[in-house]
């Protein structure tokens, strides 16, 4: 029943919070909630927080996969997320992506450390290697 | 001579750190953090800190008169610091508080971690002492 009626909030159109330009290699703008593609696999992602983002504290993310006819589906390969600060030049505590439904996932255990620039990186992983991978720019 | 001075005063300090792990000097109290699982990177790591009266050979348990705040601080190599993912403690005791999320990581980072107890009243730092990690 979720799932339907997230599905129907996906289809009322653009949010305000969305800028579908993207600019070198980082796409999305920071907000409420974003959408990127995997290039390589022709897989969007929608994110919306579901608490936070916030610093010290713990922040989640749902992470829904769809296919280019809008329906949801698993990721070809492993899906992996990363912080990465890059004005500092380090990471933080490992992401846990759990599988909610078809398609559906949340990202917990997010902690963002400190103030400033953060990329999260989603990664599709095949033997521990990086196949595909967008990021997400978030000033906090 | 100063040689024995030396290890005079080597021996003290290590006989004082023993007794007082943590010192909190501004309310003459110590305290100890003990390791229950860990210290982990990467996975979430458990411990307790207790407190007593500085002077007291038994290390009798007593509660501290203020408000306990317990966190992870990141010293790194280039001079800067800040804190870690958020704890959350809890009063098990008298004089004792147990953390069960504790999270470490270097994430490329070159420093180490403490954990710090500061010991509020009103919002305002009283006294703050520190437990340096060290992961094996």
């Amino acid at each position: 029943m979720r799932l339907i009626i997230l599905i129907f909030l996906l289809g009322c159109g653009d949010s305000p919070f969305i800028n579908k330009e993207t600019s070198g290699e980082v796409r999305g703008i920071p907000g409420l909630e974003n959408e990127l593609v995997f290039p390589s696999q022709k897989v969007i992602l929608k994110t919306y927080w579901n608490k936070g983002p916030i610093v010290s504290d713990e922040s989640k993310l749902t992470i829904i996969l769809l296919d280019e006819y809008g329906r949801t589906i698993d990721p070809p390969l492993k899906l992996n997320i990363l912080l990465w600060m890059p004005t500092m030049g380090h990471g933080s505590f490992p992401v846990k992506v759990k599988k909610l439904s078809q398609g559906v996932y949340e990202a917990q255990e997010i902690f963002f450390t400190m103030e400033g620039y953060w990329d999260i990186h989603f990664q599709l992983m095949e033997n521990n290697k990086v196949q595909d991978e967008v990021k997400w720019g978030l000033e906090l | 001579m100063k040689t024995l001075t030396f290890l005079f005063i080597l021996l003290f300090t290590s006989i004082s750190m023993a007794n007082c792990p943590m010192e909190f000097v501004e309310v003459d109290l110590c305290g100890k953090l003990t390791w229950i699982d860990g210290p982990y990177l990467n996975k979430k790591s458990h411990f307790t800190v207790e407190f007593w009266a500085k002077g007291d050979e038994n290390k009798t348990r007593i509660e501290p008169e203020f408000e306990i705040d317990i966190y992870s601080w990141m010293i790194m190599e280039s001079g800067m610091s800040h804190g870690g993912p958020k704890i959350t403690s809890k009063k098990t005791g008298v004089g004792i508080y147990e953390v069960k999320d504790a999270r470490f990581f270097m994430g490329t980072m070159k420093g180490h971690w403490e954990i710090r107890v500061e010991l509020m009243e009103k919002f305002e730092d009283i006294s703050m002492a520190a437990h340096k990690v060290e992961f094996n």
